[in-house]
């Protein structure tokens, strides 16, 4: 009777083992075609527009530091957009024009190049550590799992083992001759091997099929994460893109004596992008020019402030230094204030021909401050 | 026998303790290596390259030149050409600009091809009369010959050799001496 169920117990239990597997490989198969589906389904639609504003981000100004083509405006920056531009109506692919572009320049031209010393392989070694670590957490916590389940099993035999002898047979042989009797022996080892095996396996599976979920749920995230990182690029790109444009429109304006249109202009860029530092700049200062015009302070000191929030912005930019350092000298009176935004301007290495149209004011306002003209204006 | 069973019962547990130190020791090495080498090496915005397009065949210029002329740069070809962008805003153009002149019409196996640079075509026409240059120079109002040559600012040069292949770019105000040993280097390699 017991050799009969010895016999029909592994073979049951293979046969469920074998039904396990394969609905294991099916799953994961159908998880697979399901993930693929859903992301060549979800593939954001761009526009052409979006997607040259996207390459260009992604490509520096040739003559510039650090600044893609999308937002210079240099002859250099201006060939990129005409040759992004000519290529994506030309039907290229976003990497074929890249290669182009870095068949030129080499992987600098790039705003994020491939990292050297073999980028593939930086760019996987955290992974295939991650993969180790986790690999060996696996292998050694299971390996004490095991050992201390095997620990278990073989104390719960022996207590059944115990019960099914009956008391008598304990007692005649006494503890120390049933601690004898159930001492570890090669047979009793393979019993205990046999009746593990199952168990090992099933939670093998259990953990290899947790494994390949977590796998194929982070790929998931991650690729889902790209594609809405790809589309906020896209959108922020577009944004720039839009925001230089119209900034540029109300210079030109604004040169031609058509303030009115050009605050209109840079109202519109600060309505969706309040810490535009250009169009505060350029804000403020057409507000300036305009209360002083008027003789309205109201206007003066809504200029200050613009031309104040594009300094704290961007402390870098030369043209709301120098705007608001005439601001101070000339509405404001205050000649050492209006020096220290003097000094950041020229410490900004402006243009030349910029230095020349404000030299005179710059000049007046040092001298006036009772400071060293700094050479630059000389 | 208690000292078998000692050894027994030792065994499991050292060994993967071991094996366990041996892979901790293995990973912190390589992690230490590993910082060591991103720490120290220049970033890749910083590294500088020389052009990609040494030793390839030179790319297409063919336009307008300043005189109205159709210009190409294949009917150049089987001579050294120096393809020069400039621009007459640019100052350390005019220091280069005599020596150009002056190694246009050095030998006969060697000419000059400028292009223009982010310029009026007018203003690099004064220029180059300015300097008694007399070779051709190409009108490139797109900046497409500047970036298919991979041109950040002028001036920029490349000498292609007479089988169109580009021997080298130089990057900054040429001298008539270096072009001249450039060349010579050149010919003594068989260009």
């Amino acid at each position: 009777m017991t050799e009969i169920h010895s016999e029909t117990a592994p073979k049951a239990l293979i046969r469920k083992m074998k039904l396990l597997k394969w609905l294991l490989i099916v799953s994961v198969v159908v998880i697979a075609v399901g993930i693929s589906y859903a992301l060549i389904s979800s593939r954001p639609n761009i526009t052409s527009q979006q997607r040259v504003a996207r390459i260009e981000s992604e490509v520096k100004c040739p003559s510039c530091d650090g600044v893609s083509a999308l937002v210079s405006n240099t002859a250099g920056a201006f060939a990129v957009r005409s040759f992004v531009e000519k290529q994506v109506k030309a039907g290229v692919s976003d990497s074929q024009i890249l290669n182009a572009l870095e068949a030129s320049y080499g992987p600098s031209i790039l705003m994020s190049p491939p990292a050297a010393y073999g980028g593939t392989v930086m760019a996987v070694l955290p992974f295939a550590f991650l993969a180790v670590v986790v690999g060996l957490t696996v292998f050694f916590g299971f390996r004490r799992w095991r050992n201390s389940a095997g620990d278990f099993a073989w104390n719960g035999q022996q207590s059944v083992l115990e019960s099914s002898i009956g008391d008598d047979a304990v007692a005649g042989t006494g503890v120390g001759g049933t601690e004898g009797s159930l001492d570890e022996t090669p047979q009793d080892d393979l019993t205990r091997q046999k009746s593990l095996g199952p168990v090992r396996r099933k939670w093998l599976l259990y953990m290899g099929a947790l494994l390949v979920l977590a796998g194929i749920g982070s790929a998931l995230w991650i690729i889902r994460n790209h594609d809405n990182n790809q589309k906020q690029l896209a959108a922020t790109a577009v944004q720039a893109q839009n925001e230089a444009q119209t900034i540029l429109k109300a210079r030109v304006l604004a040169n031609q004596g058509q303030d009115v249109q050009a605050l209109q202009l840079l109202s519109s860029v600060l309505e969706v992008d309040p810490n535009q530092p250009v169009a505060l700049t350029y804000q403020g200062w057409l507000l300036t020019q305009a209360g002083e015009k008027d003789n309205n302070s109201a206007l003066i000191n809504q200029g200050q402030q613009f031309l104040e929030k594009a300094v704290k912005l961007d402390p870098g930019y030369p043209d709301a230094r120098v705007f608001l350092g005439y601001v101070l000298f000339q509405d404001r009176h205050d000649a050492n204030g209006a020096v220290s935004q003097f000094h950041a301007f020229l410490a900004d290495k402006p243009s030349q021909s910029f230095i020349d149209a404000t030299k005179s004011v710059i000049i007046s306002a040092y001298k006036q401050a009772g400071q060293p003209i700094p050479l630059q204006l000389n | 026998m208690t000292d078998q069973l000692q050894e027994q019962t030792r065994s499991p547990k050292t060994g993967p303790r071991k094996t366990v130190r041996i892979i901790a020791v293995v990973m912190g090495v390589f992690l230490v290596g590993l910082a060591v080498l991103l720490a120290t090496r220049k970033p890749v915005s910083m590294q500088t390259v020389a052009s990609p397009l040494i030793n390839k065949t030179a790319p297409a210029i063919s336009g307008t030149s300043l005189d109205g002329k159709r210009v190409s740069l294949a009917s150049y070809a089987g001579r050294f050409v120096l393809v020069n962008f400039f621009a007459s805003w640019c100052t350390p153009c005019q220091d280069e600009e005599k020596a150009l002149a002056q190694f246009s019409n050095s030998s006969p196996d060697v000419s000059v091809l400028g292009v223009v640079f982010d310029d009026v075509n007018s203003s690099a026409a004064g220029f180059l009369r300015r300097y008694g240059a007399n070779y051709q120079a190409v009108s490139d109002p797109n900046g497409q010959i500047a970036l298919s040559y991979g041109v950040s600012q002028p001036p920029q040069s490349y000498l292609i050799a007479p089988n169109g292949v580009i021997l080298t770019e130089i990057v900054g105000p040429v001298s008539l001496a270096s072009l001249n040993q450039l060349v010579g280097i050149a010919r003594s390699r068989g260009f």
